[in-house]
C-alpha cells in the first residue's frame, strides 16, 4: 500500500508531462470508479447478511453502502461538471450535497458497529480517541481554517471549507474507538485501513479548503493524490472487511 | 454437571446472538473447521473458544464474553460480584462452585 501511494504521488508530481491524462483520467474519472467499486464490494456483504435480516450487521452494511453511494454520486457529479459541462472548479455544487450527506449514514453505520461491542469499551479507549481527535481538530483549525476566515469567501463556501475536515475528524473519532476495540484480532485490519483512509481524507479536505480559498487549487493538483489514495485505502478496507465478515462471522 | 454444561451452551448461544443468527452460525462453523470443536463441546474447551473469538475480534471478544456471562448469570440466578470485572473463565470457575453447592443442597 505504501509503495502504491508513493507511485501515485510520483505520477502527480510529474504531471506536466501528461497533463490531459491527469486531468481527465486521474482527477475526474478514477475516483468515481473506485468509489463505485467500494459500493459494489460492500453490497456483497449486505446481500449475505440480508438473508438473515435479523442480523445487526445487515443494518450496518446498509448504512455504510448508503454513505459510500452518496460519495460515489458526489464523485460522479464532480466528474460530470468538469469533464462534460467544462466547469473548472465546481465548488460549491450539487456534488457537495452528496458528499456532505454521505457522512451521516457512514457515521451511523460505524457508530452502530462500535455499539454492538460497547461492553468491551473502556474509558481509556474513549479518552485516547477523544485526545487524538481533539489534537487533530486544533491543528486543522489553527493551521488551515482560521487563515481561511480572513480571506473573502461566500458563506456557503466557508461553511463547506469548515464542514469537510471537521466531519472527517468526527468520523475518524469513531473509527479510532473501533480500532481500539478490535486491536489484536483479524478485524483490526479493515478498521486500520479505514483509519488510514480517513486520516488521508482529513489531509486532503483540509488542503482542499485551504487551496480553494487561496485560489491556488486546480483539478489535477497534487492534493488530488491524497483523495485517490484515500479512496483506494477505503476500497481495500471494504474488501478485507467483506472477507473477514463472510469467512469469520 | 451435565445441567451446568447445558445451561452454558444455551448462554453461549444467546451471547453469540449479538452477532445475529448468521454471524453466530458462522462462528460455530469456523470453530469446527479451525479447531474441530462442535457447539456442544465448547463448555469442555472454553479456552479454545475464547482464543478463537479473540483471534477475530481482538479486545472486542470481551463484549461477547460479557454477553455470555450476563445470559449465564440470568439462567443460573447467580449474580456476578459487581465490584469485580470477570473474564468468562473466572466467572465460570466461580459459577460452577456456586452451582455445585446449590445442587448438593
Amino acid at each position: 500500500m505504501f509503495l502504491f501511494s508513493v507511485s501515485i504521488f510520483v505520477i502527480y508530481i510529474f504531471q506536466d508531462y501528461y497533463p490531459h491524462f491527469i486531468f481527465s483520467i486521474f482527477s475526474n474519472t478514477i475516483c468515481p470508479v473506485i468509489s463505485g467499486f467500494a459500493v459494489v464490494t460492500a453490497s456483497f456483504s449486505l446481500e449475505r447478511y440480508w438473508r438473515g435480516s435479523k442480523s445487526p450487521f445487515a443494518k450496518i452494511w446498509l448504512y455504510l453502502i448508503s454513505g459510500l453511494f452518496l460519495w460515489f454520486l458526489g464523485e460522479t457529479s464532480w466528474g460530470v461538471y468538469t469533464l462534460i459541462f467544462g466547469v473548472e472548479l465546481p465548488y460549491p455544487s450539487v456534488a457537495d450535497v452528496f458528499w456532505i450527506g454521505g457522512y451521516i449514514p457512514l457515521f451511523i453505520g460505524y457508530f452502530t458497529y462500535v455499539m454492538i461491542f460497547r461492553k468491551a469499551l473502556t474509558l481509556k479507549m474513549i479518552a485516547k480517541s477523544l485526545i487524538i481527535s481533539a489534537i487533530t481538530t486544533i491543528i486543522v483549525i489553527v493551521t488551515v481554517l482560521l487563515p481561511i476566515l480572513t480571506w473573502k469567501e461566500n458563506l456557503v463556501t466557508l461553511i463547506l471549507d469548515f464542514a469537510y475536515p471537521l466531519l472527517d475528524i468526527l468520523l475518524l473519532s469513531i473509527l479510532l474507538i473501533g480500532i481500539n476495540i478490535f486491536w489484536g484480532g483479524r478485524l483490526k485490519i479493515p478498521w486500520l485501513l479505514m483509519v488510514s483512509a480517513l486520516s488521508t481524507n482529513v489531509c486532503a479536505d483540509a488542503a482542499f479548503s485551504y487551496t480553494t480559498a487561496q485560489g491556488t487549487y486546480y483539478p489535477g493538483h497534487l492534493l488530488d493524490a491524497f483523495y485517490f489514495v484515500s479512496y483506494v485505502l477505503m476500497y481495500v478496507a471494504y474488501i478485507v472487511a467483506m472477507h473477514v465478515h463472510m469467512k469469520e462471522f | 454437571m451435565k445441567a451446568f454444561k447445558k445451561v452454558l451452551i444455551e448462554a453461549i448461544d444467546a451471547g453469540l446472538f449479538m452477532l445475529g443468527e448468521y454471524g453466530r452460525d458462522l462462528i460455530y462453523s469456523r470453530l469446527k473447521d479451525s479447531y474441530g470443536l462442535i457447539k456442544d463441546d465448547i463448555p469442555d474447551h472454553i479456552e479454545i473458544f475464547i482464543k478463537f473469538i479473540k483471534e477475530i475480534f481482538g479486545h472486542g471478544a470481551v463484549a461477547i464474553e460479557k454477553e455470555i456471562i450476563s445470559h449465564l448469570s440470568k439462567k443460573l440466578e447467580i449474580k456476578p460480584n459487581e465490584k469485580k470485572s470477570y473474564s468468562l473463565i473466572e466467572y465460570l470457575n466461580e459459577a460452577r462452585k456456586i452451582f455445585d453447592e446449590k445442587f448438593k443442597s
